[in-house]
């Protein structure tokens, strides 16, 4: 296995708000990965900090072996990182085809969508049936599955995902989580930011807990599931 | 009935040279939310330009004109790059005021380079009015402005809706931070979207030349009253700003002969005041929702 994604004592601020203090991470190819902590932790701040949206004060972003801590989301974006980001940001007054064609923006011009298109029309058919609806006239659960669509379309190597289960129904977030398992299968690798943890523990490969801009712990999300401390703050006991 | 359709005539082509300057204004702020008041201080770099190639230096009108849309382009990227964006990473209030002191000084500017009198442009078809029936007539120029306007019209829809990098502005538009999440380069469609507007108000300033006299000033109250067309109906919306510039250019042509002439430049901003007075978002604006 070789090391797809590798942040190395990373630190961000917004203004005088030190939202992490030095977080490291390492996340192997076709892994699901899932960082779980309470609010305000510094998940979002950290997704961010690897797609290049957000300036990091300090330490250091790999991807694939080359170092993008200073590289420009559009530019990540272009070499294969893909985020759905958390509250969806689906461009409203855009058509669900118009947000797809958006997440394809990195893609040639000549290329043919065509087979893009029936994959995530194969995992989220009623986005077929909405496909020329204004996204921002979508349901919130509809709104999530074009947000996991819409950056499916660059064909990603490394998927964020900030809160997937965020506000929906228990049965959309399984058949979500299926969707991913699937996307995993298909050989892209996944980092899931998630409250619901013991949805994310159950899914995925490896956990990092996050606590106030640090990773408090980490290790084998089946382990995680069973440790006492993670039950107790994460899993209600 | 022959006055009322003489003044629906110009007032068409008032509204048509309203309707591309209030694109011009409503492109660069419903994409990037800035509304640049230096606007028609462009819109005069143009014309100025024009006539200095097409009539001072004689050159084949399109090469002029071209000539002309490409250093306003140059002019507005400049400014761009040198001042607005540098102030706009402090505060977007700041970069309002900017675009104020902007305008007063590419108007003094102009002056040191284009001299302090006033030129006047030739008709491109000659000024001799077109009779459409014995009582009813068209200059050919305003004619010319009419039909500069339809294709940048379609132009410009055309680029928007089946282009990637026009989609790409109209995401810009709605979401900037989910843009850039798509490996949209903000700076890139920022630059696009200032050519763009550049590029309209030049065109604008260089075909309606002949029916102003030239000079460093022609461009101040133009601006304005096209910002207050592109404001009501409803800044930022395309449809909007062709519904204001030719509501306003027929309220004008009416208003000044029905009314009185000594008026003219009045009808807008009472215009502006009533419309948004019942309308506050302008005839075509959408009421800012934010979703949580
Ligand atoms: N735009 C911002 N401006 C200022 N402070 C911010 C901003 N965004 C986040 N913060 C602060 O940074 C810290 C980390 O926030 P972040 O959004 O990364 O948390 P999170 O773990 O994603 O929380 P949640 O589970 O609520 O989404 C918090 O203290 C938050 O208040
Ligand atoms: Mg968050």
């Amino acid at each position: 296995m070789s090391t797809i994604l590798k942040v190395n004592d990373l630190t961000a601020h917004y203004g005088s708000i030190n939202a992490l203090k030095g977080v490291s991470l390492e996340v192997e190819k076709g892994e699901i990965v899932t960082v779980i902590g309470a609010n305000g932790a510094g998940k979002s701040t950290l997704l961010k900090c690897i797609v290049g949206v957000m300036n990091k004060s300090s330490g250091t972003v790999e991807f694939e072996g080359n170092d993008i801590t200073r590289t420009g989301s559009d530019k990540i974006v272009r070499m294969g990182i893909a985020m759905v980001p958390e509250g969806r940001q689906i461009f409203s007054e855009l058509s669900v085809l118009e947000n797809l064609k958006m997440g394809a923006y990195t893609r040639s011009k000549k290329e043919d969508l065509t087979p893009d298109y029936d994959l995530v029309f194969g995992i989220f058919p009623k986005l077929k049936e909405r496909a020329h609806q204004k996204g921002g006239n979508l349901s919130g659960g509809e709104q999530q599955m074009l947000a996991v669509s819409r950056a499916l379309m660059s064909r990603p190597k490394l998927l964020l995902i900030d809160e997937l289960s965020m506000g929906l129904a228990p049965v959309l977030v399984e058949s979500l989580f299926d969707a991913l398992m699937d996307i995993n299968r298909k050989g892209t690798t996944i980092v899931l930011v998630e409250q619901d943890a013991n949805m994310a523990l159950k899914f995925s490969n490896r956990a990092y807990v996050i606590e106030t801009g640090i990773v408090a712990f980490s290790g084998k999300s089946a382990d995680l599931l069973e440790d006492d401390r993670v039950r107790e703050i994460y899993l209600g006991g | 009935m022959n006055i009322f359709l003489q003044c629906v005539i110009n007032g068409v082509a008032l509204g048509a040279v309203y309707t591309i300057m209030a694109l011009s204004y409503t492109i660069l702020f419903g994409t990037l939310r800035i509304a640049n008041f230096a606007q028609g201080d462009i819109y005069m770099i143009g014309m100025l330009l024009g006539f200095t190639f097409y009539v001072t230096a004689s050159m084949n009108f399109f090469v002029g004109l071209i000539l002309a849309i490409i250093i306003t382009v140059l002019v507005l990227l400049i400014i761009d790059r040198l001042i607005y964006r540098p102030i706009l990473r402090t505060s977007s209030m700041y970069l309002f005021i900017a675009t104020i002191g902007m305008a007063t000084f590419l108007r003094n500017a102009s002056q040191l380079v284009f001299g302090s009198e006033s030129y006047s442009f030739p008709h491109l078809l000659g000024s001799k009015p077109l009779q459409i029936t014995e009582e009813i007539s068209i200059v050919p120029q305003n004619l010319i402005i009419i039909g500069v306007c339809i294709v940048l019209v379609i132009v410009l829809f055309l680029f928007m809706r089946k282009t990637k990098t026009g989609l790409a502005m109209s995401a810009v538009s709605m979401n900037p931070f989910a843009a850039a999440l798509m490996g949209v380069n903000y700076s890139k469609i920022t630059t696009i979207t200032y050519a763009i507007s550049a590029a309209m108000a030049s065109i604008a300033g260089v075909f309606t030349a002949p029916m102003y006299n030239v000079n460093t000033t022609v461009g101040a109250s133009l601006g304005l009253k096209a910002l207050i067309a592109a404001v009501m109906g409803g800044f930022g919306n395309s449809v909007g700003a062709i519904v204001g510039g030719m509501i306003l250019g027929l309220v004008e042509a009416l208003g000044s002969t029905y009314i009185s002439s000594a008026y003219k430049d009045a009808f807008a901003f009472i215009l502006l005041l009533i419309i948004l007075f019942l309308r506050p978002q302008g005839i075509l604006g959408r009421k800012r929702i934010t979703k949580v």
